[in-house]
């Protein structure tokens, strides 16, 4: 592996792209210039074979989503770069996708909730579609509760509240919903 | 008063009239019974009259008839003891017949030759009683009709003496008397009659009477010479005739010297000249003939009557006099309450007064420009204070309009929220902008309509306060207010910025160093990689506190992915961290500049900070949408709820932050909350967050 160019802002970071053809670009987002998910755009648009790797200090989701959206294939924060960058690039080289835990479950659930269609979701918190997820994906409470660091009581009321807003019975049917709205892929 | 005294005067002339017909009907009911005793009188004498006329003559034929019988004749001419015999058994017999007293035989010298009462103890027989005019004039041969008392038997009557011849054309030898006692006549004149009758002789001496005390005295005062005369007449006796005491005046009223008065008549007595039947009625007894039976029927009557028409005129009286009362009680109501209007009219006048010189001197001192226009436009009036900004005159003013004074479209402009107010009929508040000599003035106005005394709409009034200093004072304190948010936040902006990237990323790399140090330390240095491993984990707080304080400041998010996904990742952190389910709702937000994001976002963070620290909800939905260039965000909780009448200090100023950050992107704020029931924070805002305020 071997670095071929680098670019301190994003116009340079497109220019040098174009320039040097890499197999694979690590962009950041928070660049100065051209704002760091126009690049991965740009780059796609003109070299729609090369997969972008997003490597940024920010680690919320949204950052994620858009990311993604903008058509990388992968988001390592910089925090975990020192055990996961070199994973991350040869995962999207090799076409896979590279995000974390979290990331990909915010990227479902952004998927699932659509582009603009009113769909049942929209009536649950972010949290709330987590602990379904979770659910549906036959999680028990004390993993989900470990995973998003909340207590299983908590877990449990999460579970009541999508049971009362969903008008649903059991765990079974929480799941067929999850399935139907694309919360979870079979 | 008066008219009890009217009434009192016509009672006292009804009494008097009734009074005085009473008295007439009195008086002419004792003369009607005076007339009727008169008549009375006349009648009785006349027939008395008769009677006593048909007595004295009633012997007159008897007595011729004894005189025509023998016996007489020859007793007198031989005066033997047979005839003598005979004539006194005739005498006896005539006697007898007539029920008289005496009958008796008289010689030519004038004794009693026979009687009939020769065995009496009053006899007479052998007396000469030749003094007698009833002999002496018989003797001469005239029958004649004497009324004497007896000498002897002292018993009064009426002798009837007729000459006796001895024959045919001889002198009369003696005469025959028959003498009645008067008594008969007394029967006669005890017949009911309620007075007096007397039978007088020319002097006056009572003959004959039904009061027996009045016999033999006299109705005159005699003298001493007739007195004497009278005695030796030995007619009545010898006297003395005691004067009864009557005065005889003239007409029919005799007066005795008691001065009791009688009605009298006198009647003559035929064939005895100077003779007089009178008769006497006490005027008195006539008076209470009539009045007697007067005052028994009619008294009580009338007494009744008079008690009666008392009591009615009393009733009258009492009735009038509460009629009176009454009248006066309501004149005196009458009076007192004209006073009391008076008095209240005044206190109304000076009320009036008192409010008018408030009043005018308010208008006159207000800093506030006071002006009233009729349904017209014209003016009616002006305060002092409009007087002198536009130098008009109250008096000149009136009639004219604000096209008079201002220019045509401010004039347009002040017309048109007049008639606003006339329209409506409802008072309104308005900015309107002046033209004055120093520029344009901003005024406060509230206008309202005038009603008149039927209630419609007669004029609007207005009142105008200068509000151009405080408007520049307001938007200079707005325009201090937006710097300094914008300054903070562009200050928050660049720490946030530089802790997350410098520092962030120092401390990365750091991590990165410490990481790879850690891998090479693994087999050569396990402890050192171990403390390598600690390095690391403090690091990763590091960079997460530094990660933590520049979101707080102010999130990446919101300056890289704009205002919905800076919401969206706000409210998962805030359900991480408040455990209360959070929904993020939001469609068609275009991207929105930077203040008006911020202002959002800081909205939204305020709002939710609110709800996790007051209301203890378990829900929030967060709306954000943009419809018609109106972008509206909506906080809404299911907590307790406040009463959003009553804002209290703590949220006080969180609100006010929230409002005065929406006002600044020319937007509002509202909120709404009622205990028990949530509470709502709704913002709206242009989408291109214009400058409104700041005009």
């Amino acid at each position: 592996m071997k670095v071929v160019a680098e670019a301190a802002d994003g116009r340079e970071a497109i220019r040098k792209t174009r320039e040097s053809s890499p197999d694979v670009a690590v962009v950041d987002i928070s660049m100065p210039g051209l704002d760091g998910l126009e690049v991965i755009r740009q780059i796609r648009l003109e070299n729609p074979k090369l997969p972008v790797l997003v490597l940024t200090m920010h680690e919320e989701e949204q950052y994620v989503v858009r990311a993604i959206e903008a058509g990388a294939m992968g988001y390592i924060t910089k925090r975990s770069a020192a055990e996961q960058l070199l994973q991350a690039i040869r995962k999207v080289h090799a076409g896979g996708r590279s995000l974390s835990e979290s990331a990909s479950e915010a990227l479902a659930t952004r998927m699932a909730k659509g582009a603009g269609a009113r769909s049942p979701l929209d009536n649950l918190s972010t949290r709330e579609i987590q602990v379904l997820r979770g659910l549906a994906l036959g999680k028990s409470n004390r993993e989900i509760a470990e995973s998003y660091s909340i207590s299983t009581k908590t877990i449990d009321t999460y579970r009541a509240r999508l049971l009362r807003k969903l008008n649903l019975r059991n765990n079974a049917e929480l799941t067929r919903f999850a399935i139907q709205n694309g919360i979870v892929e079979l | 008063m008066k008219l009890r005294i009217i009434l009192i005067v016509l009672s006292l002339l009804a009494f008097l009239s009734v009074s005085i017909a009473g008295y007439i009907y009195y008086s002419s009911l004792k003369e009607s019974a005076f007339n009727e005793a008169e008549k009375d009188i006349a009648v009785q004498a006349e027939r008395t009259k008769d009677s006593l006329s048909s007595f004295l003559s009633e012997n007159r034929k008897t007595v011729k008839a004894l005189a025509g019988l023998s016996e007489m004749g020859r007793s007198l001419a031989d005066p033997g003891k047979d005839f003598l015999a005979r004539a006194n058994a005739v005498l006896d017999l005539f006697r007898d017949s007539l029920n008289g007293d005496v009958c008796y035989l008289m010689d030519r010298n004038g004794t009693t030759v026979a009687s009939s009462n020769r065995n009496a103890a009053d006899s007479f027989v052998g007396k000469n009683f030749s003094f007698r005019p009833y002999w002496r004039q018989a003797i001469r041969g005239e029958p004649s009709t004497y009324m004497a008392l007896g000498v002897t038997s002292n018993v009064r009557g009426v002798y009837s003496s007729h000459p006796v011849y001895a024959g045919r054309g001889d002198p009369p030898i003696g005469v025959v008397v028959i003498k009645v006692p008067i008594a008969r006549i007394e029967e006669e004149f005890r017949q009911p009659f309620k007075g007096i009758v007397l039978l007088a002789d020319p002097n006056g001496i009572i003959f004959a009477s039904n009061r027996k005390e009045w016999l033999s005295r006299s109705l005159r005062q005699l003298s001493r010479e007739e007195a004497e005369h009278l005695g030796r007449t030995q007619q009545f006796g010898p006297g003395p005739w005691e004067w009864i005491g009557l005065n005889i005046g003239t007409g029919n009223i005799a007066t005795d010297n008691s001065g009791r008065g009688y009605l009298l008549y006198r009647m003559n007595v035929d064939a005895y000249p100077g003779w007089n039947v009178i008769y006497l009625r006490d005027v008195l007894e006539i008076s209470r003939k009539i009045s007697g039976p007067l005052v028994d029927v009619t008294g009580t009557i009338i007494l009744i009557l008079c008690f009666l028409i008392g009591l009615s005129v009393f009733f009258i009286y009492r009735n009038a006099s509460g009629d009176i009362v009454k009248r006066k009680e309501a004149e005196e109501a009458l009076r007192g309450a004209k006073e009391e209007l008076d008095r209240h009219s005044r206190e109304l006048e000076r009320q009036v007064g008192e409010r008018t010189r408030e009043i005018g001197s308010i208008l006159r001192y207000t800093p506030a420009v006071v002006y009233i226009k009729d349904r017209d436009g014209r003016y009616t009036f002006v305060n002092s204070r409009y007087e002198q900004l536009f130098g008009v005159r109250t008096e000149e003013i009136r009639g004219k309009t604000d096209r008079d004074i201002f220019p045509e479209d401010f004039a347009d402009r002040f017309q048109a929220n007049d008639r606003k107010v006339l329209t409506d009929r409802s008072p309104c508040q308005i900015e309107e902008r002046v033209p004055q000599e120093d520029g344009t003035h901003v005024y406060l106005s509230t206008k309202f309509p005038l009603y008149n005394e039927e209630g419609a709409v007669a004029a609007v009034c207005g009142i105008s306060i200068d509000i151009t200093e405080i408007k520049k004072a307001r938007d200079q304190m707005k325009r201090l207010s937006d710097s300094i948010l914008a300054s903070q936040e562009k200050e928050r902006a660049a720490v946030s910025r530089e802790l997350h990237d410098e520092l962030g990323q120092v401390l990365t790399a750091l991590r990165l160093d410490s990481a790879w140090l850690r891998e090479r330390l693994k087999e050569s240095d396990p402890g050192a990689s171990l403390r390598t491993e600690a390095m690391c984990d403090l690091i990763d707080k590091a960079i997460d506190e530094v990660r933590g304080m520049a979101t707080r400041l102010r999130p990446g998010v919101l300056d890289d992915l704009g205002l919905v996904d800076a919401i969206d990742w706000y409210t998962d952190d805030f359900e991480k961290r408040t455990r209360v389910s959070c929904v993020f709702r939001h469609a068609g937000v275009p991207k929105v500049s930077d203040r008006v994001a911020t202002a959002a976002y800081r909205i939204a963070q305020e709002a939710l900070t609110n709800v996790v620290r007051h209301s203890k909800a378990s829900r929030v939905d967060v709306s954000l949408r943009a419809e018609a260039g109106l972008l509206t965000l909506s906080v809404e909780d299911d907590g307790r709820g406040f009463d959003d009448r009553k804002l209290s200090e703590s949220r006080g100023l969180g609100v006010i932050g929230m409002r005065e950050r929406a006002e600044l992107i020319g937007g509002t704020l509202e909120i709404r909350s009622r205990p028990g029931e949530g509470t709502r924070v709704h913002l709206k805002v242009p989408v291109d967050g214009a400058r409104e305020v700041l005009h």
